[in-house]
């Protein structure tokens, strides 16, 4: 009996047993595309071989169908593109060419886009003519005609826009279908194929984006360092420099040194920069838990108020960046982003945003959903909020009254000021909290989750102080300002490190 | 007999309500009294061994500490610990100077560096247990609970049956208020309500203030009978006992009988039933005597006071009655009857009690400001007019000639109005609402006059001062002179960047003009200069 099978399936075609591969390749291929947009569990490296094993089977296929026709060319050719498209995607993205990776993913889908266009005008076309014979052949016994489209309506036996039994033709695929009318049923056909096809592209297109959406990630920038005030100590090395008594008289030549040189070398070696702002003892300054395509980013908190986009206009987020980047020399993003609370939900544990900044003047609402989600963020994921009081409109009552659902069982206390955040401001302790507008008085607050701040909550709009022109307030407290932000964002990223350190040795374990 | 147990009980009362207040408020109330937390002072034994000189330095950082300059106070308690190290007040120094750095907040500090050395340097001193509890307290106040609860419970494993455990059992009771851990909270209630010996005055503060608690508890469950059991711990004499029936079970009884559920509307009733009941009982019947008639008036308010709340509107007016039968009228008794009248929408029966008042400036006063309410604004401003002539106060009439203008402008005769304010003593806040009531007759220029000199004349540290000047922005605003309205907020927040006013004047610029230069900015301890 086993013989036998053995034997039948030895018998099997060379093709079917290509097309079982290519289909256990297939099923691979989704998975691993799934976990690279959505998942993200797998290495990067497993991927790259998954991705990179479809060229193999391309060539393999190429080689198996020889000779193949024209259409069995341009169908081999239309398939191959998916595999290579994604892949040469995949590269860049690998390759960390972000740039490159963009303008792939749009060439590809315009691509796509069109081949998938040219498929179904063609296969419409091929259906809709074999409808056609068939009712000329009904209506006149005739088996032969000539390219479809010439004198339609004439052939059909029975009435406009009826089926041979006499009821509605409603398959689109027939040209005698009754909602294309009387006249140029072939345009109109043409017409509400590249329309469906469209909808259904854009559709699916925007269903693939929801998914990466999704599941965005942040990743910490890698490297390493400690979150200590930067301390700049100038020491100057006295040179002990040999003099020559000589007799003025005497016809002694001494080359004259190049003192400056000697002094800019020196001055060099003892100002050089050390100063790494980061965890961990990675290269660099950065996080040891980090990524080399990670960066520090400013995620700004679009919720369900008027005001979440204050100061958007004024550069505050892509300011404190900029500085945040010159003083830490950490890799961060050029310019900020915003995401809905919803979009916040939807990064992974592990791969979420450390901190948020959340500002606003007037009063909103958050619905139980949008509740459970900031809760989860802070204690599940880890998260941060940097919550700014911009305005007397009511924010504060309504930012209280939030964090009373989202940490229930928490408490908000005065900020110490002995803190980690305001101990390690980048030019030394912060003494004080620095303050645009009084507008929910002149206290910081914070949440704490354990020893954690989960929530550092700033009453005097310091958005304000990032903006192009500081308010016109001055330098001495917007600089504090600035101290402050990069202070709230290197703690928050700090801790996130020290829990990514923590969580992969739990793994580990 | 009743009147002496009574007048036993109150004392009492009095007394462990003064402990309570020394105990139960920290040192940052302590500082508003302008004397030493029971947790800050220094034991007169300890005082006794101190040379002149030390007690001098320690004197000099007291007066500072009182002030409220904590950073000198720190240095001063610093340099004690410095000079006199040995000495016996050195602890001390030393748990004051941590004191100081959680008044600046710098709570991790004061314990690490602080409250730390106190325990490690002198583990045997009375300051070590003290230290060993506001760890746990500083813990607390910066929202570190768990370490505030660690610090807690060392506290109390190593000094079970001292008072600073029952302090400690009392935060963990904060503690757990916050967290919702109603079973811990209701352990701790009936530790120390049961099971913790009250051999001092201080220790039977805290446990009473447990019991009070926990009967609390059970009344709002409707348990009425567990929390007599709770009350009888701290409360033999029977008077008290009753009072503090009445005191706690005011809000379950309110709470109980507006529930829709029949059942707990029902036991609501019955508490407020039995709580008459048992208040009833401590009337006294023969109330010949002054004291006795009080004890008895007092007694009968609360019944009515329970009659609403439990929602009984008929009651309560029928035992208003009976008092006004039996002590006869006098203003108080008017008082509360034409309130509560008032509040039920008995009004012209309220007045009628108003109009017996024997004193006729507040009968005149309050009806009135019943005329307002009703908007009689003539009817008002005649009893101002009587009342201009009748009360012979320091600024009386100068009061009742605002509120006569007052009347005026509600009733829209704002230039009658801006008459009768002209003739009052200007005041800067008055100066502001004339200036207001100008704009409002679109006297700009007059209006502008009178922000300015308010502006001027007021203190500069009050909010006075810069609320004039946001009026002279909206002035400008309304006078379409975008340049000056601009200036004149800028300077709001430039000139007075920690009062409200320079939030709204901030806001004001960036939402109408989209300004976002405002000037102005501080910082929070005002550590900018």
């Amino acid at each position: 009996m086993t013989e036998d099978v053995k034997k039948s399936v030895k018998d099997r075609p060379v093709w079917f047993k290509s097309a079982v591969v290519t289909g256990i390749y297939g099923v691979l291929w989704v998975f691993a595309y799934l976990d690279w947009v959505a998942w993200k569990t797998l290495p990067e490296v497993v991927l790259l071989v998954v991705f990179a094993k479809s060229v193999a089977l391309l060539v393999y296929w190429h080689r198996f169908l020889k000779p193949m026709s024209r259409l069995q060319q341009r169908g081999y050719w239309s398939i191959a593109v998916l595999p290579i498209w994604q892949l040469s995607v995949f590269v860049s993205y690998y390759l960390m060419l972000p740039s490159v990776s963009l303008l792939l993913t749009r060439i590809g889908l315009a691509v796509v886009f069109v081949l998938g266009l040219g498929w179904m005008i063609w296969y419409v076309e091929q259906v809709s003519a074999r409808l056609l014979a068939g009712r000329k052949k009904v209506a006149f016994g005739v088996t032969e005609f000539g390219r479809t489209g010439t004198a339609i309506t004439a052939t059909t036996a029975t009435p406009l826009g009826r089926a041979p039994g006499g009821e509605r033709e409603w398959n689109p695929l027939n040209l005698d279908a009754w909602y294309y009318g009387k006249r140029k049923k072939k345009l109109h056909q043409t017409i509400l194929t590249v329309f469906a096809y469209t909808l259904t592209f854009i559709l699916l297109a925007i269903l693939l984006m929801q998914l990466r959406a999704c599941n965005e990630i942040y990743e910490l920038p890698a490297g390493g360092g400690e979150n200590k005030p930067l301390v700049e100590k100038v020491q100057i090395k006295k040179i002990r420099r040999i003099r020559f008594v000589v007799n003025p008289l005497a016809a002694t030549l001494f080359g004259t040194p190049d003192i400056d040189k000697e002094y800019k070398e020196i001055l060099k070696k003892a100002t050089e920069h050390t100063y790494k702002r980061g965890h961990g003892k990675g290269k660099g300054a950065g996080y040891s838990g980090g990524t080399k395509r990670g960066k520090v980013r400013f995620i700004r908190l679009k919720y369900n108020g008027r005001d979440w986009d204050r100061g958007m206009d004024l550069n505050s987020g892509k300011n404190l960046l900029s500085k945040y980047r010159r003083i830490t020399n950490q890799v961060t993003a050029v310019d900020p982003e915003f995401k809905t609370i919803e979009q916040l939900g939807s990064f992974p544990v592990g791969k979420s945003p450390p901190v948020v900044y959340m500002v606003g003047d007037r009063s909103f609402t958050v619905s139980p959903k949008q509740i459970k989600i900031l809760r989860e963020y802070l204690t599940t994921k880890r998260g941060m909020i940097f919550a700014d009081c911009a305005g007397p409109g009511g924010f504060d009552s309504s930012f209280r009254a939030m964090m009373n659902r989202v940490l229930p069982k928490t408490q908000p206390t005065p900020i110490q000021l002995d803190d980690e955040i305001h101990q390690n401001a980048p030019r030394g302790s912060l003494p004080t909290v620095p303050i645009v507008a009084p507008h929910a008085g002149r206290t910081s607050f914070n949440w704490k989750i354990g020893s954690r701040v989960a929530v550092y909550y700033h009453p005097g709009d310091i958005g304000d102080a990032w903006g192009d022109g500081h308010a016109g307030i001055r330098a001495s407290i917007y600089e504090q300002c600035y101290d402050l932000g990069i202070s709230i964002i290197s703690y928050a990223h700090t801790q996130y490190d020290i829990w990514l350190n923590q969580r992969k040795a739990y793994m580990k374990r | 007999m009743m009147r002496v147990l009574y007048q036993r009980s109150v004392r009492k009362l009095l007394v462990f309500g003064m402990v309570a207040l020394v105990l139960g408020v920290a040192s940052e109330s302590a500082m508003a009294r302008g004397r030493l937390g029971s947790l800050e002072q220094m034991p007169i034994e300890v005082r006794k061994k101190l040379r002149t000189v030390e007690k001098y330095q320690i004197d000099v950082a007291q007066k500072f500490y009182l002030k409220g300059e904590y950073k000198i106070a720190q240095t001063e308690y610093e340099k004690y610990i410095k000079l006199y190290e040995r000495s016996a007040a050195a602890p001390y120094a030393q748990l004051m100077w941590s004191n100081c750095l959680v008044n600046l907040r710098l709570g991790n500090t004061a314990i690490k560096d602080g409250f730390r050395s106190v325990i490690d340097y002198w583990p045997d001193s009375e300051e070590a247990k003290i230290a060993a509890y506001r760890i746990g307290e500083v813990y607390k106040n910066i929202g570190e609970l768990h370490s505030a609860k660690k610090a807690y419970s060392e506290v109390i494993e190593s000094h079970p049956k001292d008072l600073i455990s029952l302090r400690a059992k009392q935060d963990l009771i904060a503690i757990a208020k916050i967290e919702k851990d109603d079973e811990r909270r209701i352990e701790l209630y009936k530790n120390l309500t049961f099971d913790v010996k009250r051999d001092t005055k201080a220790k039977q503060a805290i446990c009473q203030s447990a019991s009070h608690s926990l009967a609390s508890h059970y009344l709002y469950g409707g348990a009425m009978g567990e929390a007599m059991k709770a009350l009888k711990t701290s409360h033999e004499n029977e008077s008290s006992l009753v009072y503090y029936v009445y005191s706690l079970s005011r809000s379950p009884i309110s709470h109980l009988t507006g529930q829709k559920d029949s059942k707990k509307r029902e036991a609501g009733i019955q508490m407020a039933d039995s709580v008459i009941g048992m208040i009833e009982k401590r009337i006294p019947t023969d109330i010949t005597d002054a004291s006795k008639k009080k004890l008895a008036r007092d007694w009968y308010f609360r019944v009515a006071d329970v009659h609403g709340r439990a929602r009984r509107a008929e009651e309560v007016f029928k035992t208003y009655e009976v008092i006004l039968k039996l002590f006869g009228k006098d203003d108080g008794i008017l008082g509360v009857m034409a309130r509560w009248c008032r509040n039920n929408s008995q009004r012209k029966k309220a007045r009628e009690y108003y109009a017996q008042y024997e004193n006729k400036v507040s009968s005149l006063a309050v009806l009135a400001e019943m005329d307002r309410e009703e908007r009689k604004y003539d009817d008002a401003i005649a009893r101002y007019q009587q009342l201009k002539k009748i009360d012979k106060r320091d600024g009386g009439p100068d009061g009742w000639q605002w509120e006569i203008g007052n009347c005026y402008y509600y009733k829209n005769e704002r230039e009658q109005a801006l008459k009768e304010y002209e003739a009052c003593t200007p005041t800067p806040g008055r100066l502001t609402h004339i200036g207001r009531v100008l704009r409002g007759l679109k006297r700009y220029r007059a209006a502008l006059q009178q922000f300015t000199f308010a502006r001027d004349h007021a203190n500069k540290t009050t909010g006075a001062s810069a609320t004039a000047q946001i009026e002279i922005g909206y002035t400008y605003e309304i006078m379409k002179n975008k340049a000056n309205a601009i200036r004149a907020f800028q300077q709001v927040c430039k000139k007075y960047p920690k009062t409200g006013t320079a939030s709204k004047a901030h806001a004001h610029l960036q939402s109408k003009y989209g300004i976002s230069i405002t000037l102005g900015g501080t910082t929070e301890d005002g550590l900018d200069k």
